[in-house]
């Protein structure tokens, strides 16, 4: 029972037109800022392509490997250019809706289970490289079976909450990743690694291309960014930012492979599982405090483990959205049963990985997703925005909005989307915010 | 009288009601009062007045109103209201024929004296801290911020408590879905009573059962003045000298009220010292099990042999070792907070000496485990408001870099940091402004930035579009 | 009942207090097999042998009963191959081997060079690890090694390391050992650790029994360097290089000519340098000067399939000698000083190079970077027949 409320507010005047004044607490659904979308590409750019790929390049290629990550580094900044285009396009219709509005409902759920298929086939690659990085070099003694269940503790928790946790958990680690590569660059720069080993280049062309077309499996990592596509605050230069984040990333990616390659180039046979940035490093700079670079290349590679989230995270949308359904923790589970058992009884074997991961099948129809995904979602844009017309986008603000946008996320909406594409709140997810509702 | 005995039905044991009855005039009359409550010297000059008053005796409560002109009165024909406030120490009168009691303000409450709350001490800055009694508090809240705009909305929560609770902001700066929302939900709390402002906590905050809280607690009204001032909502429980404010930012932990109130260069570096011993204290024990069991190549050669030396012929594997002495830590930080204080000192030596030392002494435990949970035991401290979650998140870590080693501990972190990058407290992120990364809130984050540089609000706490605080 | 979520809370911490004791008790937890007591430190690692089969000679640190105390002991173990022996090793250990602290490989005069290839990519020994070369039998070097720093109550080997950077002998890694071998220069060096024979003393070996090594091991394992008589070492010299082809050591490089690999090997960075100079008509022997910076590139030309040899070394000459020059005359002096250097320097190198084109190697990797910028040109290069040309620039501080 409550009693009634006396209200002695000594400023009734004052409080009445400050009440009614514009508030900064604009109510918006759950929205990733530009700043995040531009974090989160720099790392897709680069977090699984510094893993597995600089050695199974170099074991196949040789020292002309970097080139081979430059190309398909090129290739996946174009599908990045398609995917910011149509953030731009459609700021405030999301990738779901723009497919039902394009092919309908069956055909968008029939599209997007293909989508599901290749993120979870993405989500494996990534997940195999974070296991075999860990197993082969950081772990004498390494169990699959059991230490992926903490991985998949991990993954299925960042599902069950918003995209904007998890962009903003990328926010915040970014500077870390950051500074760990520049450490490790700084490494390079100043032990004089003998980078002349790279030369001399394209020896062998032919050979590199039929090497390199096997590696296209790695291609396509940007395609958890169809979730931001109507979710993203977008200012007047983001694109810009954007695309220079992906340049970024994918040159430290190049950079850091140029290393392997001078490192290896000589003895590429000798490369495998247990190559990786770490001990290139460690070369370089000498057994001097332990192995003080394989800590700086364990806390860079929480950006694999943030790739692999989002690409879970990506997956479990397309399921939701696919079965109609939009419970997460359900699905969650699911994706996790489905991905456990595809690493521990098939990944993990490397001979396997190899047969699907660098087979020219693989390779071919991974390219053919990778490129092809992105250009649809434009496609279903372009429409979407000619049939709204050429207005101008709602969500374009200034500074202090982008800001201040993220920062009062208001606590009624959610980024998880109904079946249907419509905002689902997160009360909804929780008996507590149910009955605030 | 009638009218009195309207009111004494209401009581279970109506002897604790004093009635003075008394003649107006012609018609009878009766004071009800609540001995322990009242202020006895009030009654006195209430009856005192009735009785020779100027003018005669009055005929009615709007009389008897006049003369006590120098009292708070108001008239009120509710009885539940009427009950209620006699509850509260107010005095009520009533006269035959008339179905209005008048109501006069006379609460008296023994309080203690406003004193350094013992868990904010402070070398330099006020002094001061709130106590129980709701109208001291209000008092010392309103002499910091003399400004008209300071809002205090009253109201009682508890169906047989009915305690006072004042809420407090600035309504040209407070943004008012922040208030609107904290109001709603004070007002569905349904509950038999509320003794302290922790009981409202659950009720106000997004998620009640996260490890992390999501309410800022003090009692010092300089720093509820301070936030008040950023845009923050503060609530004052009658009963409870610790005063609720909200939105809550994490960093807000980290922060002191004497950082203010010390050079900005020495407080940045108190900060960054905070934020280091929390990672110490959370990380520490998992990394040197982890480390142990798993990444030896991570240890310098001359550190490890000494730690070979060291842990040679215990009888406890790492892991288990070093949660028996977490446990151990655990329990002599408890006890020592329990124990009588003239036993404390000599139980503390006890404790952590003889155990200790007699421990490793007798090799059940290693002296670099001793080290290394003391050492994190104690950056504990740096942040007394974390204790908690901090002292549960490092026995987490401990067991899961025990089992994972560094894959495990880091993907716990990530998990921990994940799950409070998705708080939001009334429209505040929780991890602001970190992530989302607000630059301009970074005054006064790690960095404690020079006063007159910071000219403008946070930006992570919703506003009255009021940023601006000074020019 | 319904539970509260406050209590919920205190259901989950106290259950997740049970759940790590039980789960910290638990006999896979409990096991010991994972602790860093479980290995044993192996310092440095000695290889002989090839095809027809390894032998490895191992030194090891153990902590001993006395507080802070190591000791240190080698073993001997054999295997067809290197994993086989590198698994013997850990049996006549009686532990694991930990060779992620290898700070020194030792190479025999036999050792072939596909066994480093298999120690990079089959053990944990990392890619950083210094090699040097025995001059005969690495067993022996090891435990000469080991006994040495049992008497210098010395705690690392890092002897290589301190020489690699400031001693001015031409070291090499692991990587860069198999590296340089991959080249097109099919060129290696190791430098060559002798050690300096003392008074002969009787019995006791070299101190390298490892009563430890022998215990519970495989009847393939003995101790290293025991029984006879054997000369304590007085300490050890770095001055010689092995050079190595594909097929094993070609040959050994005399110290001028080491030093001579030294001037173009990048890691080296530091050095003595001792040159005679001539100054108005006379002879100032052993004048010596501090290495301060080098930079060394080899440019090619690969119209006339030649190559010159740039370094820049600045030099800071020691005081006493320096002086007896004539003060007044200080830019004649310098340039003395700095023409002396630069010819010993190029003296150096010169040698290098032609004692290894005598053994059929490429020390100096031109071959290499005429590979590198020019590989078209190296189908019809013979290194025996390019020329050569060494353009020293020394800058006296």
């Amino acid at each position: 029972m409550q009693t009634a409320t006396t209200t002695a507010s000594r400023t009734e005047a004052g409080g009445a037109v400050a009440q009614g004044a514009h508030s900064t607490n604009a109510v918006e659904t759950k929205q990733a800022t530009s700043r995040q979308l531009i974090s989160i590409v720099f790392i897709l750019a680069l977090a699984t392509k510094m893993f597995l790929l600089p050695i199974s390049l170099i074991q196949s290629i040789g020292r002309d490997a970097y080139i081979a990550l430059a190309i398909g580094g090129g290739i996946d900044l174009i599908t990045l250019g398609l995917l910011i285009a149509t953030i731009k396009l459609s700021p405030d219709v999301d990738f779901f809706e723009l497919l039902k509005r394009a092919f309908g409902k069956v055909g968008a759920k029939i599209f997007v289970a293909f989508v599901a298929l290749f993120l979870f086939f993405k989500l494996n690659i990534s997940t195999t490289e974070s296991l075999t990085f860990y197993s082969d070099n950081v772990f004498a003694d390494f169990d699959t079976s059991l230490m992926i269940i903490v991985l998949l503790i991990f993954l299925t928790a960042a599902a069950c909450h918003t995209l904007r946790a998890l962009s903003r958990l990328n926010e915040l680690l970014t500077p870390i990743i950051i500074l760990c590569l520049a450490l490790l660059a700084a490494i390079v720069v100043m032990t004089g690694f003998d980078l002349a080993n790279i030369l001399p280049a394209m020896r062998a062309p032919k050979s590199f291309a039929a090497d390199a077309a096997r590696h296209a499996a790695w291609l396509g990592d940007f395609t958890p960014l169809l979730l931001f596509i109507g979710r993203t605050r977008t200012k007047k230069h983001t694109a810009a930012f954007t695309a220079a984040s992906g340049v970024i990333g994918t040159a430290t990616a190049v950079f850091f492979s140029i290393v392997m390659c001078a490192a290896f180039g000589n003895v590429s046979v000798l490369a495998d599982t247990s190559t990786n940035l770490s001990s290139i490093l460690q070369y370089s700079i000498g057994n001097v405090y332990g192995r003080i670079d394989l800590f700086s290349s364990v806390l860079w590679s929480i950006s694999a483990f943030i790739e692999t989230a989002l690409f879970f995270y990506a997956t479990c949308r397309c399921v939701a959205f696919v079965i109609g359904k939009n419970s997460h923790m359900p699905i969650a589970v699911g994706v996790c049963v489905a991905l456990y058992f595809t690493q521990v009884y098939a990944m993990t074997d490397p001979t396997v990985f190899s047969l699907i991961v660098t087979s020219y099948a693989a390779s071919a129809i991974t390219l053919a997703f990778a490129v092809g995904i992105p250009t649809v979602a434009l496609v279903c844009a372009v429409i979407a925005h000619k049939k709204d017309g050429n207005g101008k986008p709602a969500s374009e603000t200034a500074d202090t909005a982008d800001t201040a946008a993220d920062a009062s996320g208001s606590e009624n909406a959610g980024d998880n989307e109904n079946a249907d594409g419509a905002p689902q709140r997160d009360g909804e997810l929780t008996a507590t915010t149910d009955a605030e509702g | 009288m009638e009218n009195a005995e309207r009111i004494l039905s209401k009581f279970t044991t109506p002897e604790t009601i004093v009635t003075h009855e008394f003649m107006c005039g012609k018609k009878h009359g009766a004071l009800l009062v609540n001995p322990d409550l009242a202020d006895s010297s009030v009654v006195r000059s209430v009856i005192f007045s009735i009785e020779h008053g100027e003018g005669g005796a009055p005929a009615t409560l709007d009389d008897v109103a006049e003369i006590l002109f120098e009292a708070e009165t108001e008239l009120s024909d509710d009885v539940d209201d009427c009950v209620n406030k006699l509850l509260n120490g107010d005095i009520l009168l009533c006269m035959e024929g008339e179905s209005e009691y008048l109501v006069i303000t006379a609460r008296s409450y023994t309080t203690r004296a406003v004193t350094e709350p013992p868990t904010e001490t402070v070398m330099r800055g006020p002094r001061e801290g709130f106590i129980e009694d709701l109208r001291t508090n209000l008092s010392l809240l309103e002499r910091r911020l003399k400004t008209p705009d300071l809002a205090i909305e009253k109201m009682q929560i508890g169906r047989r408590t009915k305690t006072n609770v004042a809420i407090c902001y600035l309504s040209s700066v407070a943004a008012p879905s922040v208030v609107k929302k904290l109001k709603r939900r004070l007002e569905k709390i349904d509950v038999d009573g509320i003794v302290d402002s922790h009981y409202l906590v659950p009720y106000i905050e997004e998620k009640p059962s996260s490890l992390f809280t999501q309410t800022g607690l003090t009692e010092k009204p300089d720093i509820v003045a301070a936030k008040l001032l950023e845009g923050r909502v503060a609530l004052i429980v009658d009963g409870s000298p610790m005063v609720v404010t909200v939105p809550f930012v994490v960093i807000e932990e980290f922060q002191s009220g004497e950082d203010y109130y010390q050079r900005s260069t020495y407080s940045t570096f108190v900060r960054i010292l905070r934020y280091l011993g929390m990672l110490l204290a959370t990380l520490l024990p998992g990394l040197y099990v982890a480390l142990q069991n798993f990444h030896y190549t991570l240890i310098p050669v001359r550190f490890m042999i000494t730690l070979m030396t060291a842990i040679k012929g215990l009888p406890l594997s790492p892991l288990s070792e070093t949660l028996f002495v977490l446990l151990l830590f655990e329990i002599i930080r408890e006890a020592s907070v329990r124990m009588p204080r003239a036993v404390g000192m000599a139980m503390s030596i006890v404790g952590a000496l003889v155990l200790g030392e007699t421990a490793v002494n007798a090799g059940i435990i290693s002296s670099p485990a001793v080290m290394i949970t003391a050492l994190s035991s104690i950056a504990l401290f740096t942040v007394p408001n974390l204790i908690g979650p901090t002292s549960l998140l490092r026995l987490a870590y401990t067991l899961i870099g025990g089992l994972f080693g560094l894959f495990g501990l880091i993907l716990a972190v990530l998990f921990t940091l994940h799950y409070v990058c998705s708080l939001n407290a009334y429209d505040a992120p929780y991890c602001a402004p970190f992530a989302p990364l607000v630059y301009s809130d970074f005054k006064d984050s790690i960095e404690r930035a020079p006063l007159p540089q910071m000219k403008k609000r946070p930006k992570s706490i919703p506003n009255n579009n009021n940023a601006t605080r000074q020019a | 009942m319904k539970i509260t979520a406050q209590k919920k809370l205190l259901i989950y911490k106290i259950l997740l207090f049970l759940f790590a004791f039980v789960v910290a008790f638990m006999p896979t937890t409990a096991s010991r097999s994972k602790e860093v007591n479980s290995r044993v430190i192996v310092e440095i690692l000695g290889i002989d042998g090839g095809d027809d089969g390894v032998e490895i000679t191992a030194q090891y640190i153990m902590p001993t009963e006395t507080d802070g105390a190591t000791s240190k002991d080698a073993v001997t173990v054999e295997g067809a191959s290197l994993t086989e022996a590198v698994e013997n090793l850990n049996t006549a250990l009686g532990r694991r081997a930990e060779l992620g602290h290898c700070s020194l490989v030792v190479a025999g005069e036999d050792a072939a060079p596909e066994l480093f290839g298999t120690l990079m990519t089959a053990t944990d020994v990392t890619a950083d690890v210094h090699l040097c070369a025995a001059e005969k039998s690495a067993k022996e070097l090891v435990a000469d090694i080991t006994a040495f720093m049992k008497k210098t109550a010395a705690t690392d080997a890092d002897f290589i390391a301190y020489s690699a950077k400031r001693a001015h002998i031409a070291t090499n890694t692991l990587l860069g050992f198999l590296s340089d071998l991959g080249s097109y220069s099919q060129t290696s060096y190791l430098p060559i650790v002798q050690m300096l024979q003392g008074d002969e003393q009787s019995g006791g070996g070299s101190g390298g029994n490892s009563g430890n090594g022998s215990d519970g091991g495989s009847g393939e394992s003995e101790s290293g360097g025991g029984g006879g008589e054997k000369k304590e070492s007085d300490g050890m010299t770095v001055e010689q290089l092995a050079l190595y082809d594909r097929d094993g050591r070609a040959g050994v490089l005399p110290r001028q000519a080491a030093r001579g690999v030294a001037w173009v090997s990048a890691p080296v960075e530091k050095g003595i340098v001792v040159a005679d100079v001539n100054y108005d008509g006379e002879t100032v022997k052993a004048v010596s000067a501090r290495l301060l910076k080098k930079c060394a590139h080899i440019k090619i030309n690969h119209e006339d399939k030649s190559a010159t040899v740039k370094l820049k070394a600045t030099l800071e000459p020691n005081g006493d000698k320096f002086n007896v020059l004539d003060e007044k005359n200080a830019k004649a002096a310098s340039d003395a000083v700095r023409d002396g250097f630069a010819e010993v320097i190029k003296r150096e190198m010169s040698a290098a190079f032609e004692s290894g084109k005598a053994l059929g190697c490429d020390p100096l990797f031109i071959g290499r970077q005429f590979y590198r910028f020019a590989p078209e040109c190296c189908k019809s290069l013979d290194l025996n027949e390019a020329t050569v040309y060494f353009d020293v620039d020394v800058v006296i501080k």
